[in-house]
Formats: structure tokens, sequence, C-alpha cells
């Protein structure tokens, strides 16, 4: 019946709706309602931990990021003025504690990377591109080693341009969604992006699927 | 762009900006056209099209699913018991929520507080608007050292119009430009000046930098000359950092931000400058580091200091 009834209704009206319902239960977690910001979290949570998990590659790190990021929001809640989305509120908070995680991650160097290798049982010399005529783009396929490659390319974004290529290219933001979730510019972003994928491509030159 | 990119693959790599941003779906109709048109018409762009499709699909990996379905209940579980540890929300959500149930409390006698509100905050922002004309160039925001705002006062942009019909209510969001003038030592100027290293312009990062340079004895200000120097996209800021902590470098954390930069910098100015710096007081725990850097760099002047700082300490260049 619920299912007909929303059906019937114009997207507009349904995405108007949806917007209400959040409002409701934002104001309800600012008057220190913790199932309503519970709610929220089980509304988010998933793409957040995404977010997370693609940026610093590390299940561990991506798990302490999403508690990190909640509590955060959890805690800045009652400062939110509703002059953006909320996802973009949340995912600006998201970013920045991953960039913090880089950012601590760069006194222990090629963290990422060791954390891949380890996990694939295969020390870091064996994930480094291998230029030998003998290694041929074909054997990678269906190996999971396009996967491994890529971590391994993304290592070699700075913090930023990591942040968004993966906003970019793995959570289909539009790149002004980036920019405010990153405190950037559209134009700033952009460029990210594009020296992002420049690298990426250089590091993936003999990869195709 | 590499040294050795010539105008065909910078055309090249422009073409592909451009391929990117229409397979992101961030171009205008017109643009989208533009780009079709192009595609259907010469063979050697649509080779590049298809090329960069695969790729940006080559990397698409969609496989995080099944990670995200096992690690969501962990994480779920930890956050509930975090925020049951943390237990009372914050005293701004508080204040907010109490300010909202007063406003709803009054709301049915409205007809009778609004226009003494009205005439309330007139009659209190002529008073505030006079007392603070008087007050302009000598205001003291912080521990009465001078700081002053123009008085221009009309520079705004109007961000949001919300209209309530139902209450013929207006609510406008305004953001006010305003010129602040003072010490640079003043905290409160330098807190907005810390605030501006964040911002997106590098010319206005670089002049905050410029500013706050002299304080880089002060922890807070310290810290975030590191983080520039270690992280902005702009080498033009990154080496102003690194210039502002140079009389700190005997400071351990300046001397770990200064082995990261030798180590990691792609701008050979900034690597030189940081051997540069390192070698005025050389230690032992240099050590690895600089075998690292004598082995890898491309740049022989980093690579001859780093050799010459190795021999002072007695230590090998060889890295083992």
């Amino acid at each position: 019946m619920v299912h007909a009834e929303t059906q019937a209704l114009p997207a507009a009206m349904i995405a108007a709706r949806a917007a209400d319902a959040e409002r409701s239960l934002i104001e309800a977690a600012q008057r220190g309602d913790q199932q309503a910001f519970t709610k929220l979290v089980h509304r988010h949570d998933r793409r957040v931990l995404g977010i997370a998990l693609r940026i610093l590659q590390s299940r561990d790190d991506a798990k302490d990021a999403y508690q990190e990021a909640f509590l955060k929001a959890y805690r800045k809640l009652g400062t939110f003025r509703f002059q953006c989305r909320f996802h973009t509120w949340l995912y600006r908070i998201t970013t920045n504690t991953c960039l913090d995680h880089l950012r601590k991650r760069k006194s222990s160097r090629e963290y990422g990377v060791f954390e891949h290798a380890e996990k694939a049982g295969r020390s870091p010399l064996q994930l480094a591109v291998d230029s030998r005529p003998s290694s041929s783009p074909d054997k990678m396929l269906g190996s999971g080693e396009i996967t491994r490659r890529i971590a391994v390319a993304m290592e070699r974004l700075s913090p930023r341009e990591r942040v968004v290529f993966v906003l970019r290219h793995y959570e289909g933001m539009r790149l002004r969604q980036i920019g405010q979730a990153c405190g950037m510019s559209e134009d700033a972003a952009k460029q990210c992006l594009f020296r992002a994928t420049r690298k990426m491509r250089k590091e993936l030159h003999d990869v195709r699927r | 762009m590499c040294a050795a990119d010539g105008p065909f693959e910078v055309e090249s790599e422009l073409l592909r900006q451009r391929i990117r941003l229409y397979l992101y779906g961030e171009l205008s109709m017109a643009e989208r056209q533009e780009v079709e048109q192009f595609r259907d018409t010469d063979a050697a762009f649509r080779a590049l099209f298809a090329e960069e499709q695969r790729f940006l699909r080559g990397i698409g990996g969609g496989e995080l699913d099944a990670e995200l379905d096992d690690l969501l209940g962990a994480c779920r579980g930890g956050l509930t018991a975090a925020l049951e540890r943390e237990g009372i929300p914050s005293l701004a959500g508080r204040l907010r929520g109490a300010w909202q149930r007063v406003v709803a409390a009054l709301r049915p006698w409205e007809w009778a507080w609004q226009p003494a509100l009205a005439a309330a905050l007139l009659v209190a922002g002529f008073a505030a608007g006079r007392g603070w004309e008087a007050r302009r160039s000598v205001g003291s925001p912080s521990e009465g050292r001078p700081v002053a705002f123009d008085g221009a006062g009309g520079q705004a942009d109007i961000e949001a119009v919300r209209l309530d019909p139902t209450r013929r209510r207006i609510q406008i969001v305004v953001e006010e430009r305003r010129t602040i003038t003072g010490d640079p030592a003043d905290p409160w100027i330098r807190s907005v000046l810390l605030d501006g290293l964040h911002g997106t312009h590098a010319g206005a990062r670089l002049t905050s930098l410029e500013a706050l340079g002299a304080q880089a004895s002060d922890e807070e200000v310290r810290w975030t000359l590191l983080r520039l120097m270690l992280e902005d996209e702009n080498p033009g800021v990154r080496l102003k950092a690194l210039e502002s902590v140079r009389d700190q470098a005997h400071r351990p954390e300046v001397r770990k931000a200064l082995v990261s930069t030798l180590r990691g910098d792609p701008v050979e100015g900034m690597r030189i400058h940081a051997i540069q710096l390192l070698g005025r007081n050389p230690t032992r725990e240099l050590a690895g580091a600089l075998q690292e850097v004598a082995e890898r760099e491309t740049n022989p002047f980093v690579r001859g200091e780093s050799e010459r700082i190795l021999d002072l300490l007695g230590a090998s260049s060889e890295h083992f």
C-alpha cells in the first residue's frame, strides 16, 4: 500500500518528503535524541565507511575513521545550521578525518602498500610495477592483481588527490559537491582530479581489463 | 606534466581531460554535443575516447560490497558503545534544543511579543551602531591590542532567501565581507590567518604564511607551517612554509618534517633547502634517511650533500 502510494508520487515530492524526514531526525538529534542520531548514522554510514575504506585502503583505519567521523558529527551536530545538505557536511567530516589518518601515516611510510602486501601474502616488492617484457597484462585478468595494482597506484597520490579521486570515481560525486566536501573550489577539485587521474594512468599504463 | 612531454602529449592530455569530464557527466549539453560530434568525425579522437573509457571502467572496481557488509556490523557495534560512553550530547546541541523549545512555546503569542521584540531590536541596533562607530578604530577584541574593521558595511552577498508565506516571514542568509586590520601577533588576528592557510586561494595562503612566518616559535603556528610544508599542493606555498621554519630546524618535529621533505618532495629546490637545513646540525639518527637519499636522489647537489654529511657522521653511504 505504501509502495503504491510512493509510486504515484512525483520524484520531486518523494525527495522533498525524504528531506523533511531527515531534517526532523537532525533536529531531534540536535535536541539530544540518541535514537534519532542512530537512525541518521544508519542512513549514511555505509557510504561513509566506503569512502574511508577506499581512501585509507585499510580495514582497521577505515573502522577507526568511521567511528571518529561519527563521534565528531555527534559532538558538532548542534552547530549544523542546514546551510548545506547533511550528507555533504558529514562527508566533509569524513574526508577530513581520513586526511588526518593519511597525514599520521606519512611518518610510517608505505603503510598502505605494506598492509596490502600483507593481506595478499606477498612482499611489497612483489607488488611494485613489473616492467619485464614477460609480464603480460593478460596475466592480471581475473587474478585480483588489478585490484592490488590500483591500491599500489593510489599510494602514489597525495592525500588530497586520493580523496578527490575516490569521491569522484568511486562515489560518483559531482565536482561541485567534492569541492564542498573538501573545502576547495570546484575548479581546484577539477585540477586535483586531473592530476590524480594522470598519475593513476601512468602507474597503470600496462593494465587492461 | 613531466619535462619530456612535448606539444602532442600536452594536447592529448587536454583532450583526455575533456573526455573525462564528458564521461563523468560534468559538461553542459552544448559541450557534450561538441565532444560527440568530434568523436563521430575524428578517428584519432574516437580511439582516445575509447581508451579513456576503457581505462576509467578498468579502475572501476566495485568489489567493496562484501567487504563493506562484513565491516559495517563491527563498525556499528563499536560506534554504539562509543556513543554510550560519550553520553550527553554537545552543549551547543542542548542549548539549541532548549532554544527551539522556548520558541515553540512562545509561538502562539507571537502577535504580542513580535512587535515588542522588533521595537527592542531596533532601539538596541541603533544604540549598538552608535557605540560601534565610536569604537571602530580602537576596538580590541583581544587583550587591548587595536584591531579595526572597515566601515563599509554594505558589501554583502546574499547566500539564500527563504520565504515562509504562511507566517509572512523571510529569512535572508547573508555573507558579509569585512576588512580586518591589526597586529599579526594579536591572537585573534593570528587565528584568522591560520584559518586563511586552509583556504583554496594559493595567493592568500602565501600572504598568510608571510604574516605568520615570524611566529614559527609558537607551537600551533609551527605545526601548521609543517603541515603546509609537507602537504600543500602549491610548491611556492611549501617553499615559503619551509623558509618560515628555518630558525626552528633544531626542533625534533621540524627535523622529522625536513627528512620527509628530503625523501619525498617532488621539487628539487625543496629537497635542496631541506638537506641544507638538516646539514647544519647533523645527528646520527639522520644516517638511515641520508643513506636512502644518497642511493635514490637524482639531484647531484642533494646526493653530494647527503654523502658529505654521512662522511661527517662516519657512516657509510651504502644502504644495507
